[in-house]
């Protein structure tokens, strides 16, 4: 049986080479002398390892003063959510006020571009192109009788 | 472990000779890890800012050598591990996918900085920077680098046949690049 590792060990058709990279000039005769440069840039710039013990414990307090009065002086705002959330279930009304303002809130913002389009699309409606049966038909889909029968009170 | 070795680890642990026996690993070594680096990330400019990194980790972690492999063994599994890491990085901030590490090398490559060899040399580098990382780490240890299998094995904790394998596979490719130009 033929040994398969004999074709794996077979070397490469292509010639044997160098890679052919280069270094600039002096490079490893200087090498050493810029490493021993950085480290002891490093070791200066690195804040000693006692100062950080001190340190430490003062951060984590800033830390976490400053989360505090970021939660103190701005809450984070739940109380209009949980009243809609209330006018939904137990017929709230006092929310209605405040969904009122958002709703007008949202038509102030409603450009005005978009507001009048629409409306000029309404004034193009001719009435007279409703016929009778079209008519009924939007009434019963969209009235009630009630509506329907008192409409002229 | 060679008697050399020992005594310049020795040397690198001990507080009153830890400058001198630093300096002479430098020495000693700096060439054939900057080689090795090189080959990985191709620019020159990375490789001596990866070899400056492979010497300070060394410098910081002496003490917890083990001595359970040679010197040479774990400078070479730093610098591998250096390089592999730096192209990782590059790969993350620059949304590469894997096949896009091999357009970075390739461009990297023909910016053309650094660079003397021939035309056939040129040709080699640019298939063998189509390869998939491990064939082509493998690639360069055996090819350019020389090492023994069992070398490499050590250094990169593979095995001799996996190793075997990814090189056999390499070539292949390497070969098949050559004959479809």
């Amino acid at each position: 049986m033929k040994d398969n590792s004999e074709h794996i060990e077979k070397e490469p058709r292509f010639p044997r080479m160098e890679s052919g990279y280069s270094v600039p000039e002096g490079y490893f005769e200087t090498f050493g002398e810029r490493l021993k440069l950085r480290m002891e840039v490093e070791s200066q710039d690195k804040p000693s390892k006692s100062m950080l013990v001190y340190l430490r414990p003062a951060l984590g307090l800033a830390a976490g003063l400053a989360i505090f009065l970021t939660l103190y002086l701005h809450p984070f705002d739940s109380q209009k959510q949980s009243d809609l959330v209330g006018m939904q279930d137990t017929g709230d009304l006092s929310a209605i006020d405040q969904t009122d303002s958002m709703v007008s809130t949202y038509t102030s913002l409603v450009s005005d571009v978009s507001f009048f389009s629409a409306l000029s699309e309404m004034d193009e409606y001719d009435a007279s192109k409703i016929s009778k049966d079209g008519l009924a038909e939007y009434l019963v889909s969209n009235c009630s009788d009630f509506e329907i029968l008192n409409a002229n009170k | 472990m060679i008697d050399k070795d020992k005594e310049l680890i020795s040397d690198l642990k001990n507080e009153g000779k830890r400058e001198m026996a630093f300096q002479l690993l430098v020495k000693t070594y700096q060439q054939r890890l900057y080689w090795h680096i090189r080959k990985i990330v191709v620019s020159h400019d990375d490789a001596d800012d990866l070899l400056q990194n492979v010497f300070i980790k060394v410098w910081k972690n002496i003490g917890n050598f083990r001595e359970d492999s040679s010197l040479f063994t774990w400078l070479f599994r730093i610098a591998t591990n250096e390089s592999l890491s730096f192209l990782q990085q590059k790969k993350r901030r620059n949304i590469f996918s894997i096949d896009g590490v091999s357009d970075y090398l390739v461009e990297t490559f023909e910016s053309g900085a650094h660079f003397e060899g021939e035309e056939l040399q040129k040709r080699l580098h640019l298939a063998v920077l189509q390869l998939p990382e491990k064939q082509r780490l493998v690639f360069n240890m055996k090819y350019y680098e020389e090492m023994k299998y069992e070398q490499m094995a050590e250094i990169l904790k593979t095995s001799v046949g996996a190793l075997k394998a990814s090189y056999h596979h390499a070539v292949k490719k390497i070969e098949a690049h050559f004959e479809g130009e």
